[in-house]
């Protein structure tokens, strides 16, 4: 049997279903009252004047206004019966069916909420009016007159907060329905039921949290109480008292304790050397930035022609590559966090990468167990097809002597930049015949045959995609998901602090 | 490239030994390997890395 609150979510996500298109179909209806009402009102004399109050409500008929308040009242009211006897079962009332008594007054509770919708029109209509009268006594243009329409429908309640009336009055005729069947059913208690999220009111959080039963008169007064007002997204239920402490009400409910939101530091870096990489620390994610600055700094950064990181803490770089510097940044994180084994200093992504490689690798089909035939031409398949996604060739000229000017050969590199450091992660997943084999971006196979260079690798090339603000991160994601998902797991620890 | 190493294969009868010390600008790979095959030498990165350095790679704690 389903639980009340089974009832209340499913209640709710039709309810949510509904009021989004309903928001939509009333812009469109609105935007036609406009233009209509502009027609048939603008130019009015008067004389016409008397005649106004037809000529509104024709435009709202034409624009489909009534449609769209008879579609709300008849077809989403009447979705509310099942729910409201279900809801009573699940109180433990057993006999909760609608009477034919009941039918009459569901039928006058709807045309209340008609009317407002058609009164909340009308003060409209009077507003448009009252315009027209001003105009038409100041003998105004027929463009004053319908630029003066236009405002005022414009800035009409109805046109503004349509969804908050659609949403109350499907709220309020909810909990008359079941207010009309709780006076027949027998003695019990209420309940209020609903979510208690971010957006719940202070004084319905109350509720929520205190979970007690309520008598009628309780319930009465907590219903009218103005902090409740438009839009409220809860309700009060009735159940027998045997129902209402099996299901553990009249006992408080702790408000679920909400994870202190993570402020990042973002603050620019100033890693010295008068600023000059700078450029590329700072040029990097919220996030990445945040890493940065709960870590320490290198002790020693070297500007040279080619990239390394040695355990001295020592950075190098060419000045002019962002990605190569973060590449170097990385290791020199994933170094710092990794911690020590028997006074040896070790990294991280030993400990956390290197599963995930393989399973990464399984998944590309470019690691494979044992020597079988489909295996290999899978995993030579995959390296062609990622060769033909990110190869390009270039032409290399020679730069002195006699033939300077002259082609000399061609380099392999990637069609984009950071395609490098995916092409890197590829190389090192086949031990480095990306590279050496396939002529493709990477450290090559004399590098990768030592166990501890893959995981490492990886680390830094993760760090330079995910840190980078270019937003290539969300394609590693597809191409190593295991990779992706442990890294921003790892990145996630350094900004909660753990391993400072 | 691809030819370069190609050739290289052919004349010395083993592949470079690539370590990565250049992984991040192809241009200078593809001088060093150029230069390597026309002097007749087999291209090996590592013996291009110092003695410390050579040290420091050894032991694992000088990555590129």
């Amino acid at each position: 049997m389903p639980t009340l609150d089974t009832i209340y979510n499913k209640e709710q996500d039709r309810i949510d279903g509904f009021i989004k298109q309903f928001d939509g179909e009333a812009e469109e209806v609105f935007k036609r009252v406009q233009r209509i009402a502009q027609a048939q009102l603008a130019g009015i004399s008067t004389d016409d004047i008397l005649n106004y109050e037809f000529a509104w409500r024709d435009s709202l008929k034409q624009a489909g206004y009534y449609d769209l308040v008879n579609d709300l009242i008849d077809k989403q009211f009447d979705q509310m019966y099942q729910g409201t006897v279900n809801s009573f079962t699940a109180g433990g009332f057993d006999k909760a069916m609608f009477t034919a008594d009941d039918a009459v007054k569901i039928q006058m509770l709807k045309n209340m909420k008609r009317n407002q919708f058609i009164r909340l029109a009308d003060d409209i209509g009077l507003s448009v009016k009252r315009e027209l009268y001003k105009y038409a006594i100041s003998d105004a243009s027929l463009v004053d007159m319908t630029k003066g329409i236009a405002q005022t429908l414009e800035g009409s309640n109805l046109a503004k907060y349509s969804k908050t009336y659609a949403l109350t009055a499907i709220g309020e005729f909810q909990q008359e329905l079941i207010d009309l069947r709780a006076k027949d059913v027998g003695d019990g208690v209420w309940v209020y039921v609903g979510v208690n999220d971010g957006a719940t009111r202070q004084f319905c959080s109350n509720l929520l949290v205190k979970n007690e039963t309520y008598t009628d008169e309780e319930k009465n007064e907590l219903e009218g109480n103005p902090k409740r007002a438009y839009n409220c997204r809860h309700r009060f239920y009735k159940m027998k008292d045997e129902e209402a402490e099996a299901s553990g009400y009249g006992k408080r409910i702790e408000p679920v304790k909400k994870t202190p939101k993570v402020v990042l530091d973002t603050a620019d870096i100033d890693l010295g050397y008068k600023g000059k990489w700078n450029g590329h620390i700072n040029g990097t994610t919220d996030k990445a930035k945040a890493v940065i600055n709960k870590l320490s700094k290198p002790d020693n950064i070297k500007t040279g022609s080619g990239g390394f990181y040695s355990n001295s803490k020592t950075v190098q770089s060419p000045l002019n590559s962002k990605r190569t510097f973060l590449h170097e940044y990385g290791h020199f994180i994933d170094h710092q966090i990794g911690g020590s084994k028997q006074g040896i200093s070790i990294y991280l992504s030993e400990k956390r990468l290197a599963k995930a490689a393989l399973k990464d690798g399984e998944k590309l089909g470019l690691v494979y167990e044992g020597f079988n035939k489909e295996g290999a031409t899978k995993r030579i398949s995959k390296m062609k097809e990622l060769k033909k996604n990110w190869f390009k060739k270039e032409d290399v000229f020679y730069t002195r002597g006699r033939r300077k000017g002259q082609r000399k050969g061609t380099k392999s590199t990637t069609q984009e930049e950071y395609q490098k450091g995916l092409s890197d992660i590829v190389d090192s997943i086949t031990k480095g015949a990306f590279k050496t084999d396939y002529s493709m971006f990477g450290h090559g196979r004399g590098y990768y045959q030592r166990g501890s260079a893959q995981p490492r690798e990886n680390f830094a090339n993760l760090f330079s995609l995910w840190g980078d603000d270019a937003g290539h991160w969300e394609e590693a994601k597809e191409l190593f998901p295991s990779l992706t998902k442990e890294f921003d797991s790892i990145m996630g620890e350094v900004i909660d602090g753990k391993f400072n | 490239m691809e030819n370069l190493i190609k050739k290289h294969n052919e004349i010395f009868g083993i592949e470079p030994n690539f370590i990565g010390m250049f992984w991040q600008d192809p241009e200078k790979e593809f001088n060093s390997l150029f230069d390597a095959i026309e002097k007749g030498i087999p291209y090996d990165e590592y013996q291009l890395l110092t003695e410390e350095e050579k040290e420091l790679f050894d032991n694992g704690e000088l990555l590129f």
